[in-house]
């Protein structure tokens, strides 16, 4: 990184810093923010969100004059942090940043201690990305075309690997199965890495895995990208197909990541928030950073992600229901 | 001829890279860091990596990965220094170290225990790094070739070496390792994500971590059996007159460490390998292989070696996968690919291809970095067995709030500390009744991976346990498990064990 980055990414930071010491001279500071900013991310640290989370921190920080904290909180699927934020007082000091499972955990875990439609203001949704219709190479099977006319022929017999029981990559692969009447047997792995190295070794011979762990594989020839789940081509590999163009029409599958504040603070901060937070994803170091992981910025409106939230829930629900997935 | 000199061009850019005064520097950091965390116990690599991601920020990423792995496998000398002195596991890859390591401190023979440690460190660390130089992409292919029913295999067989772990009763280490695999069931089911024994408290759903588990079992539990003998104040560190080991110790701990080390490669490139598992591994097979296994838990030098080689080759080797194939094997070099993919770069097949500066330069730290560390450690044992001087009321109130601060840190959750303070106890009145905690532990890590590999080897099968003697890697391994259990139910083995529990 030549001197000039370095300088300009250490500012934001010690200006920042600058501004914690400084604040209580200031006369006229205003109400929002008056303490440092926590944005709890309920995953790990350096998990998908997590990458997201960080530069957007840095970003807000500059922005809002005051640190904005990433703040790891993992543990139940996202559950503990999540219940931080939803109990956390509505002024704007603490941030919730986290994947498109938000709006499958309702439907898995039916004894929540949050709500998470009403418990929450949506913010923004910062990014959006596919996940990747993957098949080992050795399969014959070249399109989705074949990949359904194989499973078609021999139900029960193809595999498909998961990041884990009741996670985006398993729930995609329920839809696809309903809307297309095939029948592929479900076998889980902890987490997404795992999943497609037994994709790489044959154990399975399918999978929906999310686009940054599979890419590499793909562009190195280990596996065979049949499609994209979103509801437009991927930008990282344009010549590729959506599912939905490659036979299955209406089908769409995206993750996401978004930003919440706890329900009922206050309408200035919100949109405060969420002016600054979609300047950060637009930003060129961010969309950059995105692109790598074959995501794209979004910013949607605090309404827009409020509407999706309420639809997504609806349609895991029923999902779940129907294809008797359970997680508690 | 041609390979050699390529290997010889790729090692020269690496020097040209890694000597550089700032990645230097950044090694330096790295490795200080390393040992700081791997001495304080609970605080562990992952926690300090993740804590240190937004800085890597403003580092090039070859600089940034060179400091991130030095934290790493700096952590893995550390670990040894409290597991030696006061019987507490810096790290979970140290927690077999405990168990010769200790009795070898109790002993007087604090200082040759370290010294043991560092030198076999230094040797795995060298030589894995090599292993990657030499045959990086090639090695990583192997961790391909293992499926479930070969991961269920290995995990059989290590399941019966646990047996071999204990020194005293044989029913009471089988009771233990299943008392380990029960406390491995709490949590999320892998295969159809329902919840087990978790009383739906949040904290259960992933399971109990095997973190807070050593720190109580080994280290609180300790700290409560030497308040009740009250032992004279300093009296752990008995030193005799010599800091440096004898002759003796480096004859018994030369094949111990390559054996160590060998093992520590093959299983730290497997997913879900690590750096603890090799250890307790290495710990099994030396027991196995001594003459006089007796000697075991009494102060066996090879007991140190041995692991201390494991989990240090365990730990580099796991960069294998994670440069080559893009594929994480275990949660730190996820996060490692975390602090990649921030500075734009995507690990996968091609990274060697494509970043000769970064692969190679980040080979050739690690090797700077185990040098600096031995240089770094050696002349500290001096210090840190002195330290052990200090009057128990300073000593341990001081052990308890690092343990608390770092296992908080784990997750930055409360009820951490709440299981460590459960487990504590637990171990205390297990010591009690003559039940030793190490084979608890490796049953709570290879006890979930056993399951959730056997339904899976069953799912692909479609139920046909055939699956597990059609493959060759894991009718090799159930071979060679079940003449493990013959050979440990042989009623001469048994009959010396039970011996020398009545001595």
């Amino acid at each position: 990184m030549p001197i000039q980055t370095l300088v300009a990414g250490a500012l934001p930071a010690i200006v920042a810093a600058l501004a914690i010491f400084l604040q209580p001279v200031c006369a006229a500071q205003p109400v929002w923010p008056s303490k440092p900013v926590r944005l709890i991310v309920p995953q790990s640290s350096g998990g998908s969100t997590d990458l997201v989370a960080r530069p957007l921190a840095q970003q807000l920080s500059a922005a809002l004059g005051q640190t904005v904290l990433v703040d790891n909180r993992p543990g139940a699927g996202s559950v503990i942090g999540t219940e931080i934020v939803a109990r956390a007082a509505p002024d704007g000091h603490t941030l919730l940043a986290i994947a498109a499972s938000f709006t499958a955990t309702p439907a898995l875990h039916p004894k929540l201690s949050f709500d998470s439609e009403r418990d929450f203001a949506p913010i923004t949704v910062l990014s959006a990305f596919p996940n990747l219709l993957v098949v080992h190479p050795s399969l014959p099977v070249k399109s989705v075309q074949d990949l359904l006319a194989l499973a078609r022929a021999k139900p029960g017999m193809l595999n498909y690997g998961t990041s884990g029981a009741a996670t985006g990559t398993h729930m995609s692969m329920e839809r696809f199965m309903q809307m297309t009447g095939t029948r592929l047997v479900h076998v889980p792995y902890k987490g997404g890495a795992p999943s497609v190295q037994a994709l790489v070794a044959n154990e399975v011979q399918v999978n929906m895995a999310t686009i940054s762990t599979a890419l590499p594989q793909v562009r190195a020839g280990r596996l065979r990208a049949l499609a994209s789940t979103g509801a437009r081509r991927s930008t990282v590999l344009p010549e590729l197909p959506t599912v939905a163009e490659a036979g299955v029409p209406g089908f769409e599958y995206a993750s996401w990541t978004g930003l919440l504040a706890p329900a009922r603070t206050p309408r200035p901060v919100i949109d405060r928030l969420h002016a600054e937070a979609v300047r950060a994803v637009n930003s060129p170091d961010l969309k950059a950073l995105l692109a790598i992981e074959g995501a794209e910025p979004v910013g949607s409106t605090p309404a827009q992600f409020a509407a999706q939230i309420r639809l997504e829930i609806v349609r895991w629900t029923q999902l779940v229901k129907a294809a008797g997935i359970r997680a508690d | 001829m041609d390979l050699l000199t390529a290997l010889l061009g790729n090692l020269a850019q690496g020097f040209v890279v890694a000597m550089t005064p700032v990645n230097l520097g950044l090694c330096l950091v790295g490795c200080l860091l390393g040992t700081l965390v791997g001495v304080l116990p609970g605080i562990g690599p992952t926690a300090t990596i993740a804590m240190l991601m937004p800085i890597t920020f403003y580092l090039e990423p070859t600089g940034a990965l060179i400091m991130l792995a030095g934290v790493f496998y700096g952590s893995q000398y550390g670990g040894s220094t409290t597991a030696i002195l006061v019987n507490l596991p810096g790290e979970s890859s140290s927690v077999v170290t405990c168990i010769d390591g200790h009795a070898m401190a109790r002993q007087g023979r604090a200082g040759a225990a370290l010294a043991i440690a560092a030198l076999a460190s230094l040797f795995a660390g060298t030589v894995t790094t090599l292993a990657i130089a030499i045959g990086g992409p090639a090695i990583a292919s192997v961790a391909l070739l293992f499926q479930s029913p070969d991961y269920v295999a290995v995990m059989v067989l290590g399941l019966v070496a646990a047996i071999v772990l204990a020194h005293g009763s044989l029913v009471k280490a089988m009771a233990m390792i299943v008392l380990g695999v029960f406390v491995g069931l709490i949590g999320t089911d892998v295969t159809t994500g329902e919840q087990r024994f978790t009383f739906g408290i949040d904290d259960l759903f992933d399971g109990v971590g095997f973190v807070p588990v050593a720190m109580g079992l080994f280290g609180l539990s300790e700290i409560m059996l030497n308040l009740e003998s009250r032992a004279q104040d300093g009296g752990l560190a008995r030193l005799r007159d010599r800091l440096w080991p004898s002759r003796d110790d480096f004859r018994r701990a030369t094949p111990a460490t390559v054996r160590g080390t060998l093992l520590g490669i093959v299983m730290g490139i497997l997913p879900g390998g690590g750096s603890t598992i090799p250890s307790f591994a290495s710990y099994s097979m030396e027991k196995k292989l001594a003459r006089d296994p007796l000697r075991f838990g009494q102060g066996a030098v090879e007991g140190v070696a041995g692991p201390e080689a494991a989990n240090n080759a365990g730990a580099q080797a796991g960069f294998i996968p994670m440069l080559a194939l893009g594929i994480p094997p275990n949660a730190i070099m996820a996060l490692l690919v975390g602090a990649l993919m921030i500075h734009g770069i995507q690990p996968g097949p091609q990274i060697i291809a494509r970043q000769p500066e970064l692969f190679w330069g980040l080979v050739v730290s690690m090797w700077i970095g185990n040098l600096m560390l031995v240089v770094l450690n050696l002349p500290l044992i001096g210090l840190w067995v002195r330290l052990l001087q200090m009057p128990y009321r300073y000593l341990y109130p001081a052990i308890i709030v690092f343990c608390c601060v770092g296992v908080y840190s784990l997750r930055n959750s409360m009820m951490e500390v709440v299981f460590m303070a459960v487990a504590g106890v637990a171990g205390y009145v297990l010591r009690k009744l003559g039940c030793e905690p190490a084979p608890l532990l490796l049953g709570l890590i290879l006890g979930p991976m056993l399951e959730e590999n056997f339904r899976r080897s069953l799912s692909v099968s479609g139920g046909d346990y055939m699956i597990f003697l059609q493959r060759p890697i894991s009718a090799t391994l159930l071979a060679a498990a079940v003449l493990l259990l013959a050979f440990v139910l042989l009623p001469g083995v048994r009959h010396q064990r039970e011996r020398l529990r009545d001595d």
